[in-house]
């Protein structure tokens, strides 16, 4: 009888391991559906030549999404590019890393700019709504995640109770150095939106 | 005319029919490129062969290296804990790690003629159980194979816990349990895994002391490690006292009152691009038995030693990857038929050159020899292996690698003396998920 108990134990335990497997294998391997598309026709001939050498070099450990996707200061992307050529089995040269950040700093300023633009005209009026629409297309979402939602890592539920709003101006303005929050520009307006978001994160 | 398209739907629908792996020969363990949503070439060349991010997350106790900066602060070990993922099973294990493949084999045998088998197989198919106790240093890693060779035949080569300290530039690491050859020795040269199927005859031969050097045996490890900023440099030692194997890597059984005793140890230099050398030593004692079962039975207690040095190096940016080693070995040996004592010595050695054409393309070529010497041996005798082969994955991430390999081998016996050749022709898909 108490055989049976552990055998039946045994069986749900390694079938449910194995759905939670099955399904994490299908969303790393399979799934493509978050990909970011970068039409790069109308961009100056050396930041072309600039997307190149970054799908090639920077597709080799992870997807380039990550990339496509999140936000940095022109000094964030320099420093970005150098900490991945600090990377064991990382092979990018001065001059490729060059070229990949003047590409990484000319699709910020042009392609999510204008992105950033469309989203937050479409949001909603209220700062909150704004606010929230910012976080994705800032990609907050690929480091932080809000109610289970983005990278688990680094939670943010729960943030409007820990801090102040002038202190989460400060940190997201300019991250504390040795902060793996990274640089970024966000200008006065996405800066408040955002902010009023992340204190409705009670 | 046969379209590539046509040719990889036939791969796939090969691997569909089959199942799973090679004959002893590992795979990645995908729960790590889940873990860290990196695809599997941040830690392999094409799986399962380790480049030096792999070697470094092997010796951080399984935890991804990061940025060695020139000008900031190295992070503590503790540090790399304390940003890692949420812990899930989902990125602690895998289950299908699974190798079909077709063999097809021509024995030659002196003075026997020769014979022919083929058979379409799971190969492989391999658990893995790896990670990390959250909040600590402690790390644990197992590997279960369920099928190996072709045969059924579960079994545990690696099940141990280990603890990692320091910064990611100066750690070290000490583990207690089983563990696979794999687990400490070697930059790339001298792992025991390669892009061609079959490893190198220093490792996998049997000598008549029955000794084979690709073992897991039971034990503690420790190591240090040492890292230049950018890892330009990678240094490393390792020392393993081990304990309860037969010189075939078999397990002494509990009722068994026979000795197994080893020390293993190895010092490895990487030098960035990729290139690297090692100096292996292993010194053993352990019981052997002659003639199991006949009258003249005896037991005795031979000394086995291994003193090897193995280097690649890698020609512009992961293009072309020479390899080669030489392992010399010195073994004990009593005469079964007049039990007069001497020695058994070799000196074995391989060359290897890989081409990877791009990401996830390689072409592969190496050639083994083994000389053997044994006291009372008419002269020493030599055994040959050559493989090429070819390697694709067929997916961005590179978890899906299908490959064709043809080799051959030939020698004579060091102790009857009779000669004979093997012929070689392997397709296999291996799974890693
Ligand atoms: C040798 C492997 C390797 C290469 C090549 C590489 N990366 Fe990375 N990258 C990593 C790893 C590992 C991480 C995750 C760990 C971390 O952030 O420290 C990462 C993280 C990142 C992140 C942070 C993403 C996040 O969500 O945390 C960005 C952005 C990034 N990489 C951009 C790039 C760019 C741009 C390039 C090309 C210049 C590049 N990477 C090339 C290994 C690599
Ligand atoms: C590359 C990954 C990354 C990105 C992108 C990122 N963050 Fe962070 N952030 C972190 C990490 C990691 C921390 C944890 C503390 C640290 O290391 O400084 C953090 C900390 C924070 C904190 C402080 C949390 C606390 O508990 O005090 C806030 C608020 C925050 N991030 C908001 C944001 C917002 C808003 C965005 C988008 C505009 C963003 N982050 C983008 C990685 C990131």
């Amino acid at each position: 009888m108490k055989q049976t108990v552990l055998w039946r134990f045994l069986l749900a335990a390694s079938l449910t391991a194995l759905l939670a497997i099955a399904t994490s294998a299908v969303a790393q391997f399979g799934s493509h559906e978050d990909e970011v598309k970068v039409d790069v026709s109308s961009y100056p001939a050396d930041v072309q030549n600039g997307y190149k050498v970054f799908a090639n070099k920077c597709s080799e450990c992870h997807s380039l999404t990550s990339s496509l996707k999140q936000s940095r200061s022109p000094e964030g992307w320099t420093e970005e590019v150098h900490r991945m050529q600090a990377m064991a089995s990382s092979h990018i040269n001065n001059n490729e890393a060059d070229l990949i950040t003047k590409f990484l700093v000319y699709d910020e300023a042009h392609r999510k700019a204008v992105a950033r633009e469309t989203a937050s005209a479409a949001a909603g009026s209220s700062p909150e709504e704004a606010g929230k629409q910012a976080f994705e297309s800032y990609g907050c979402s690929s480091c932080h995640s809000v109610a289970g939602a983005g990278n688990t890592s680094a939670p943010l539920d729960g943030i409007g109770n820990k801090r102040a709003a002038e202190e989460l101006k400060k940190l997201i303005a300019s991250p504390p150095s040795g902060s793996t929050m990274p640089a970024m520009d966000v200008p006065a307006k996405d800066l408040n939106n955002l902010v009023a978001y992340l204190l409705t994160l009670k | 005319m046969i379209s590539r398209s046509h040719l990889i739907s036939f791969f796939c629908a090969v691997g569909a029919f089959l199942t799973v792996l090679f004959p002893r020969q590992a795979s990645a363990v995908p729960q790590y490129a889940r873990r860290y949503g990196i695809t599997c070439y941040a830690c392999h060349t094409i799986p399962p062969v380790l480049n030096e991010q792999g070697y470094m997350f092997q010796k951080l106790g399984h935890h991804l290296p990061p940025a060695l900066e020139v000008s900031k602060p190295v992070e503590r070990i503790l540090d790399l804990v304390r940003k890692e993922r949420e812990w899930t099973v989902a990125n602690n294990a895998s289950f299908a790690v699974s190798d079909f493949n077709y063999q097809a084999q021509k024995n030659t045998q002196q003075g026997q003629g020769s014979n022919s088998t083929s058979a379409i197989q799971v190969g492989s198919w391999n658990a893995y159980f790896g990670g990390w106790i959250p909040d600590t240093n402690f790390f644990y890693y197992s590997e279960f194979d369920i099928v190996t060779n072709g045969q059924t035949n579960p079994n545990m080569p690696n099940a141990h816990i280990g603890y990692v300290g320091g910064t990611a530039k100066s750690s070290w690491y000490a583990i207690v349990g089983r563990q696979h050859l794999e687990v400490s020795e070697g930059t790339r040269a001298a792992q025991i895994y390669s892009l061609l199927p079959n490893a190198p005859l220093i490792f996998e031969n049997t000598g008549p002391t029955n000794f084979i050097f690709d073992q897991s045996p039971v034990g503690a490890a420790a190591g240090y490690t040492w890292a230049s900023s950018k890892y330009r440099n990678i240094l490393s030692v390792n020392a393993k006292v081990t304990d309860g194997d037969n010189a075939d890597g078999s397990e002494i059984l509990g009722a068994s009152s026979k000795n197994g005793k080893d020390i293993w140890a190895d010092a490895d230099w990487w030098y960035a691009p990729e290139s690297g050398v090692s100096f292996i030593t292993y010194q053993g004692k352990k019981d052997q038995i002659q003639n199991s079962g006949l009258a003249n039975q005896f037991t005795y207690n031979a000394r086995i030693r291994r003193e090897g040095a193995f280097a690649n190096y890698m020609i512009g940016r992961d293009k072309v990857d020479l390899l080669g080693g030489f392992l010399h070995g010195n073994d004990d040996w009593q005469d079964p038929a007049t039990q007069a004592p001497g020695t058994y010595l070799t000196n074995g050695g391989f060359g290897e050159a890989d081409y990877y054409i791009w990401r996830g393309l390689a072409l592969a070529a190496r050639y083994d020899r083994l000389r053997q010497d044994v006291t009372g041996g008419v002269h020493p005798t030599n055994l040959e292996q050559w493989q090429v082969g070819a390697e694709k994955a067929f997916t961005p991430m590179g978890n899906i690698v299908g490959r064709i390999a043809a080799g051959n081998s030939h020698g004579i016996d060091p102790v009857a003396f009779t000669g004979s050749a093997t012929r070689t022709f392997e397709a296999d898909i291996q799974f890693n998920f």
